[in-house]
């Protein structure tokens, strides 16, 4: 069976920093991020590491500023450059 | 039996202008400085408005050993220049790329133990651990929670305290591709408990 894009990573070693949140029923939600591909994958994945090993839910985030950082940011860009122009 | 001459001054120059040229071609070289005596002194004292001091070592492999056998070893390194660069690349420079970190959370049963995070080293690398952590996630009073770190399912490590610790490994743990590492804990608490480690390392 094909590797997901998060697994991918994960054996990939193309991350940082990688979190566990080990549930009751033996799965295990994963969150990797840093790396190369400047994405976070969160798994929800049965058997890690084992043999059966499946990836039940994936879903990969852009992180970065939210919204509102990034309109003060766009904000504090376009003031500089009309300073420079002036 | 006669007595040997001391000597004083076997090196002497002076002059404006002062050139002392080595060059050696070989196919082996090998300058052996040797001294045996009671107290050794080696002064380098230079004066000039300018001094230039390159070494340039240009090999396949390079051992530079220094070895320092003594009651008490002074190291002083002053800089009095106005900006001064240190460049040491020895280490974390060349593994920033590569460090990775993992963290990890479980509700473990009373009594028993089980692994709160794991890593399987990635493909064609090997990883060196550099440092665990690892404790409860709330303030319980707890019996005890001791660690055991995992090699290919081989203990090499183990710790325990009653409220965790953080251990960072002078020599680190080497793990080969393909192999798992696991942080372990043991909760020998009467009541189940919700405990969390961290491991953390590089990979090359």
């Amino acid at each position: 069976m094909a590797l997901t894009p998060g697994l991918r990573r994960l054996y990939s070693g193309d991350y940082n920093y990688l979190s566990q949140e080990w549930q009751s029923d033996g799965t295990v939600i994963v969150t990797i991020s840093g790396g190369k591909s400047g994405q976070v994958h969160k798994m929800h994945v049965r058997d890690l590491w084992g043999e059966k090993e499946e990836v039940l839910k994936e879903e990969a985030t852009h992180p970065g500023p939210p919204p509102h950082i990034q309109a003060r940011f766009a904000e504090a860009k376009e003031h500089a450059d009309d300073e420079q122009t002036t | 039996m006669a007595d040997y001459p001391d000597w004083t001054r076997l090196f002497h120059l002076v002059g404006t202008d002062i050139t002392i040229p080595i060059s050696i071609e070989a196919s082996d070289v090998t300058i052996p400085v040797s001294i045996d005596a009671v107290t050794v002194a080696i002064d380098v004292n230079i004066a000039a408005a300018a001094v230039t001091l390159p070494i340039s070592i240009d090999a396949a492999t390079v051992t530079l050993d220094v070895n320092l056998t003594a009651a008490t070893a002074t190291i002083d390194i002053n800089f009095a220049d106005q900006s001064v660069a240190v460049f040491d690349a020895a280490k974390w420079f060349a593994h920033m790329a590569a460090q990775w970190s993992v963290l990890g959370n479980k509700d473990i049963a009373p009594t028993s133990y089980d692994t709160v995070a794991s890593r399987t080293v990635p493909a064609g690398k090997t990883a060196f651990i550099v440092g665990i952590g690892w404790g409860p996630n709330v303030a319980y009073d707890i019996a005890s929670i001791p660690m055991f770190l995992n090699i290919a399912g081989t203990a090499v490590a183990r710790g325990g305290s009653y409220r965790g610790d953080t251990v960072i490994f002078d020599v680190p743990f080497r793990a080969t591709t393909g192999q798992i590492i696991r942080l372990d804990i043991y909760n020998l608490d009467t009541s189940g408990r919700s405990l969390g480690g961290v491991m953390w390392g590089w990979d090359e």
